[in-house]
């Protein structure tokens, strides 16, 4: 069963790529999907959690779609501040690196966080340590403490949103 | 009423892709001005990406509704999930081999 879902799943998303339904496509992606739901069927959905009914699976994929949304929001946000300082004429760093302890179990939901961490706010995720938990975080724009504690309050944010997504 | 529309979506396709190109040129020079590797990775992270996806945007506008504008959003969610996680492993493995930022870092990673 797992196997013809993620074959139909990879067949859908070979014929978005495709952009034509005919005959040979069909057949290619046949043997393509095959071979890759095959290869994948155990991996891939150790990744997902069947423990949702179907309105709660619903709607957490809502939620995920809002936060797809600010989180290209965020990104456009800090794209901003960062390209104002390529431009100026002398570029004026306040960079910082810091250690957040995370309580986050879930290796998926660690890996958004990192996710989360990268792109928007101008911080960069730059190493996790597995045994004691902690990320280390690297900040280009960081001016004071009171502007540092304001955004570890942002990251412990999106770190309780990411666990209410994954768990 | 439809030439409204058109030049309006005309209009927001050239304010899409003259971010993009804002942002990508910010990449690049970002990649030139910036004074070490970390906040080099910021810029070919942050601003990378927003480029990228106004430039895809612009594209979506541009296309309209269609089997190609299903084609660049799933491209845009690839970029979400890799951009981020290409940018993550490689500042890893800068720090792991202890290359340092040339700028003065506060560091109060051992508080």
């Amino acid at each position: 069963m797992k196997k013809i879902l993620l074959f139909l799943i990879t067949l859908a998303l070979w014929f978005v790529f495709a952009g034509r339904v005919t005959i040979e496509v069909f057949l290619l992606g046949t043997i393509i999907c095959s071979i890759l739901s095959l290869m994948f069927v155990d991996n891939g959905f150790k990744l997902v959690q069947m423990k949702y009914e179907t309105k709660e699976f619903l709607l957490k994929i809502y939620y995920i779609l809002l936060v797809i949304i600010s989180f290209i929001y965020d990104v456009f946000l800090s794209a901003v501040r960062v390209s104002r300082h390529a431009f100026e004429i002398k570029p004026s760093f306040s960079p910082r690196t810091v250690r957040i302890k995370t309580s986050l179990e879930n290796t998926n939901s660690m890996a958004m966080l990192i996710n989360f961490i990268t792109l928007p706010q101008g911080t960069l995720a730059m190493d996790f340590d597995n045994l004691s938990k902690n990320y280390f975080i690297h900040w280009i724009d960081v001016h004071s403490d009171d502007e540092a504690e304001i955004k570890k309050a942002r990251i412990s944010k999106h770190e309780n949103l990411v666990s209410k997504l994954f768990g | 009423m439809i030439d409204f529309i058109h030049s309006l979506s005309q209009l927001l396709v050239y304010v899409f892709l003259l971010t993009g190109i804002y942002f990508l040129f910010s990449t690049a020079l970002g990649m030139i001005r910036f004074p070490d590797f970390y906040t080099r990775l910021h810029a070919g992270s942050k601003c990378l990406m927003a480029g990228g996806i106004a430039v895809l945007m612009g594209c979506i506008v541009l296309e309209g509704i269609g089997f190609v504008s299903l084609k660049l959003i799933v491209l845009i969610l690839f970029l979400v999930i890799t951009n981020s996680i290409a940018i993550h492993v490689i500042a890893s493995f800068a720090d792991n081999y202890n290359i340092l930022p040339k700028t003065i870092v506060e560091n109060d990673s051992d508080e």
